[in-house]
């Protein structure tokens, strides 16, 4: 029968009393409970080990003896019991093709049973896996692993040698470790790395202290020349998603750094990006204007530049100051819409006529030819006029 | 514990939000690990080949909400070639066969296509929220499918994709009777959208609480949207082209002050100087600020508007903000836990960035600052040990020195001294990102000092072999490490084998490691899947004639139960 919630929190109490022997203060509530299984499950877990009859109460106290060793110790004792062997934990799994099989073949039963030979290595293991997870609870917990083992605090890295010889000398030695470092560099520069900083530090530390001469200070960065001259692009360098690396290009910011970086690239730039003019007249008004396409990129866009383009015209058609013309701006709200006075329409290069819109942005300007801005009545005699055209073009079709 | 009654147990796993804690109890014992996995309702997946769909979806028959990533983080910077995989079709087709309740769904870098999208609206009648982050694909018409055939969608979450535009009808997908939205993110789209269309959307939906706007959307647009949705709680602003003599900016201003629980902002796209101003009356109450797609908003405009956000917590800004800035930010965003600074001109002189002053203005500043991002020109070992100093609390630390190999400027050294002192501050560090001129030397701090390290990116470093020994023996709880660049070869990478399985993955390009070690690699640890991307031209077979000393360029090491994948494209070899 369901227990409630004070019955259930009450046995609770007395089990993980029993279990963890842990004296719980009374208001000890479920949430608590939880953080607390969290916390000593991760405690208690076994760290890898190739000693099957290692219990988890043991190896923290020796984790806690071995707390004062160094890191080189430490890693000594690492090597020995990773020493190329799976950690314990994926042994469990005797057969994984049949394992993979399992689920498919007949549910959570059959999965079960497969591993119950290996149940009394759980058992020695004290905390063991459960049967039908062992796969997944190996990758997913493995992590948990690493994170029991010894909590080892580190003394000085130089206090004694261990498996690297060279950790005293690092401690004595940082010069000679660069130079060695730096010599590596300039065998790498020799090796035709083409990054250019390569040349400018082959050679040592003097070197180094010519051009990397930055005042401490300065404002700025090390703009010297010999450091940041049109870097040639490495791959992937520096860390940016692409959109940001672009970022400056396509704003309206007045100075647009161009990938070049080389003033004389930009002009040359500038002037190979040819205008797309195109003609757009407007019903009613007899003057026609051009406008470039190559300057917006966006329908919005191109909507407000019409109405800057026929604003004025429109007004003095209706014998009115521009400015104060609500009646003439209004007739340019809604050129996208279809559902106002005006509609901006276009005849494309195959000499349709299109209502401007409907195909991406690119799409559009690759394919029009010129624009018109028409009033909206009209677009009915003109859908009569191409739906006429249309039923020409299928009669011609089944004709054949 | 086999006598504990299993709706006691379950009752208490409740509480258990984080995946590792759920894992961990169900390692238990049997009757626990039976109680988590039929409770278990989110599904976290970290590594999309770890392990088949299939399995996930056997385990967790309960699951509603399920998060995979695919590809390797470098791909974020173009280091892995377009079809490399991780594909979302698998894992949504057996989401179809066994989970039909599915509610939510989040895919980071995976390839969707407009199809798999399709499959995902009409097969999961509970379908609640789709975030996609930095994924591939699919166009328009996938959103449009999701919008047609979700009925009851809530949260509808674009991070930074490659979304090809197939027109602008999709929002108009959402039916009129679509009112149940609480969150739609579209910024990264290129396209515009239909703004009447969007602008009804709006105002059906009552919860909508996140809107965040593409750069097409027009200020004239995000007035009505301001205007129709004042209990917006965060806001990408969509262009904000809009000269500050118009009416319009008036509109706009008038909109703003009536947000009163604004308190993310982002977009800005186009925003020009002085038209930031419609934005202070909401600037008190920011929590989350983000002006790094601004690139015209220079340092003074930042700062005026910097200096009324008191509460700031995160804060995301281009280096344009300069030194100057970033000593506002300090001085006035004392709350500040997140920074990032992303460099706003890199292939110019760097004439306007930030530098190590910065830095340790906001670190003496911000003493909560937990997360940071910063690009520069320079830093100095100096700085970083006063930085580590001021803010022991770093979960995140990423610097990135933008020219390789650069040293301390003042004292010529290398940087070795400065991230030492970070690793050995900074406890809890969880994720850190290196840069600048380094030897072997701060591998030794990080392996001695970096216990709870779990993802490590290093570029241009190191000297030797035991550099990357120390990480692999020092760093308990890696998970995640990638190389590049650094000298970095077999006896590094086989000193330690099964290391890697306690590791999510490694990813080692343009180092030392040869065929010959990689191949060596796979032989000893059956349950890595070890793959190398070859992107020389004419070679697609491992056989043909080529010597295990040629060295692998691009090299992905990963454990898995899967085993080898069947979707790997030509260029990748599995060994």
């Amino acid at each position: 029968e369901k227990r409630s919630v004070g019955e259930k929190r009450s046995l609770f109490h007395d089990l993980l009393s029993g279990f963890f022997g842990l004296i719980l203060p009374p208001r000890f509530g479920f949430e608590d409970l939880a953080s607390l299984v969290a916390g000593a499950t991760r405690a208690f877990l076994p760290p890898p080990s190739s000693d099957p009859t290692s219990r988890p109460g043991t190896r923290v106290q020796e984790a806690a003896g071995r707390s004062s060793s160094t890191f080189e110790l430490a890693m000594e004792e690492d090597l020995e019991n990773r020493g190329g062997a799976c950690p314990q934990l994926l042994d469990l799994i005797p057969n994984e093709s049949d394992w993979m099989m399992a689920p498919e073949a007949s549910g959570e039963g059959r999965g079960v049973g497969g591993l119950d030979d290996s149940e009394d290595k759980k058992l020695e293991l004290k905390l063991g896996l459960p049967g039908g997870g062992a796969e997944e609870a190996a990758v997913l917990s493995l992590g948990f692993f690493s994170k029991a083992s010894k909590t080892t605090t580190t003394t000085c890295a130089g206090a004694r040698r261990g498996l690297f010889e060279s950790a005293e000398s690092k401690s004595e030695g940082p010069r000679q470790e660069q130079q060695a470092g730096f010599l590596q560099l300039q065998s790498r520069a020799e090796s035709g790395n083409e990054w250019p900083h390569k040349a400018v530090w082959a050679g040592g530390k003097a070197d180094l202290q010519q051009s990397h001469a930055a005042p401490g200070g300065a404002a700025g960065p090390n703009t010297s020349s010999q450091t940041r001259a049109a870097p040639a692009p490495v791959v992937g360098w520096p860390p940016l998603r692409s959109f940001r690396k672009n970022l400056s290009n396509s704003s309206v910011k007045p100075s647009v750094e161009l990938q070049n970086d080389n003033v004389e690239m930009k002009q040359k730039f500038d002037n190979n990006k040819k205008g797309l003019l195109v003609k757009i007249n407007m019903d009613g008004i007899p003057i026609g204007r051009k406008v470039d396409l190559k300057t917006y990129d966006n329908y919005e866009k191109l909507s407000l530049a019409v109405k800057e383009l026929f604003l004025g015209l429109l007004a003095a058609q209706k014998d009115t100051p521009e400015n104060e013309n609500e009646e003439a701006k209004q007739a340019f709200v809604g050129l996208l819409d279809g559902s106002r006075e005006y509609t901006l329409v276009y005849e494309d290069n195959e000499g349709d006529k299109m209502l401007v819109g409907d195909v991406p942005w690119d799409m559009f300007v690759s394919t029009v030819k010129r624009l018109r801005v028409l009033k909206s009545s009209d677009l009915a005699a003109l859908r009569e006029q191409s739906a006429g055209k249309e039923q020409q073009l299928k009669v011609e079709l089944n004709e054949k | 514990m086999t006598y504990f009654p299993e709706e006691v147990v379950e009752h208490i796993f409740d509480f258990l939000g984080s995946h590792r804690d759920r894992n961990a109890v169900s390692t238990v014992c049997k009757a626990w690990y039976h109680v988590e996995r039929f409770s278990r309702r989110n599904v976290f997946v970290g590594n999309c080949y770890a392990i088949r769909p299939e399995r996930v979806m056997a385990r967790f028959p309960g699951m509603k909400s399920l998060s995979v990533k695919g590809k390797p983080h470098f791909a974020d910077y173009n280091l892995v070639p377009y079809d490399w995989g991780g594909f979302a079709l698998p894992w949504i087709n057996a989401a179809v066969r066994r989970c039909p309740g599915l509610e939510d769904l989040r895919l980071k870098r995976m390839v969707v296509t407009d199809d798999d999208l399709d499959l995902l609206a009409r097969s999961f009648p509970n379908f609640r929220s789709l975030v996609l982050v930095s994924c591939e694909g699919f166009s328009t018409d996938g959103l449009a499918a999701i919008a047609t055939y979700c009925r009851g969608l809530r949260e509808l979450d674009l991070q930074e994709n490659e979304v090809e535009d197939h027109g602008r009808q999709w929002l108009s997908c959402f039916h009129e009777s679509c009112t149940s939205l609480v969150s739609l993110n579209f910024a990264c789209l290129k396209g515009e959208v239909n703004a009447g269309v969007l602008e009804r959307l709006v105002a059906r939906c009552p919860n909508l609480r996140s809107l965040k706007l593409n750069r097409a959307v027009s200020v004239e647009s995000l007035n009505e949207i301001v205007a129709r949705a004042p209990y917006l709680v965060d806001l990408g602003t969509g262009s904000f082209a809009v000269d500050h003599h118009t009416d319009a900016y008036q509109r706009l201003m008038n909109s703003f002050s009536k947000c009163k629980s604004l308190s993310s902002l982002s977009g800005f796209w186009e925003a020009s100087p002085h038209c930031l101003d419609a934005v202070y009356p909401v600037c008190i109450n920011l929590t989350v600020l983000n002006m790094s797609y601004a690139p015209a908003i220079q340092a003074d405009d930042l700062i005026k508007l910097i200096s009324l956000c008191f509460k700031l917590q995160k804060l995301w800004v281009l280096d344009c903000i300069g030194d100057k800035g970033l000593a506002v930010v300090a001085s006035t965003c004392k709350e500040l836990q997140e920074l990032r600074v992303f460099p706003s001109d890199i292939y110019g002189a760097g004439a306007t960035s930030v530098t190590e002053e910065g830095l340790v203005a906001i670190s003496s500043g911000c003493p909560k600052l937990n997360s940071l991002l910063y690009f520069c020109y320079q830093m100095t070992n100096a700085a970083l040990i006063t930085v580590a100093k001021n803010c022991p609390h770093f979960t995140r630390f990423r610097l990135c020195i933008l020219d390789p190999w650069k040293p301390d400027p003042v004292t010529n050294q290398p940087l070795d001294e400065g991230f030492g002192a970070i690793v050995r501050s900074c406890k809890n560090l969880r994720r850190l990102s290196l840069s600048g001129l380094l030897t072997d030397q701060v591998f030794l701090y990080i392996g001695l000092y970096a216990k709870c390290l779990e993802m490590l990116s290093i570029a241009f470093a190191g000297d030797s072999d035991k550099g990357m020994v120390y990480i692999l023996k020092g760093c308990k709880n890696l998970r995640k490490l990638e190389i590049r660049d650094c000298p970095f070869g077999d006896f590094a990478l086989l000193n330690d084998v099964a290391k890697y399985e306690t590791m999510r993955s490694l990813w080692m390009s343009s180092c030392d490691v040869t065929l010959g070690g990689c191949k060596a690699l796979a032989a000893k640890m059956p349950r890595l899947n070890v793959e190398i991307i070859n992107e020389s031209e004419g070679s697609d077979k491992l056989e043909e004639n080529i010597s295990d000393l040629h060295k692998a360029e691009k090299m992905y090491v990963y454990r898995t139960v899967a085993g080898p994948r069947n979707d790997a494209p030509d260029f990748v070899w599995t060994l």
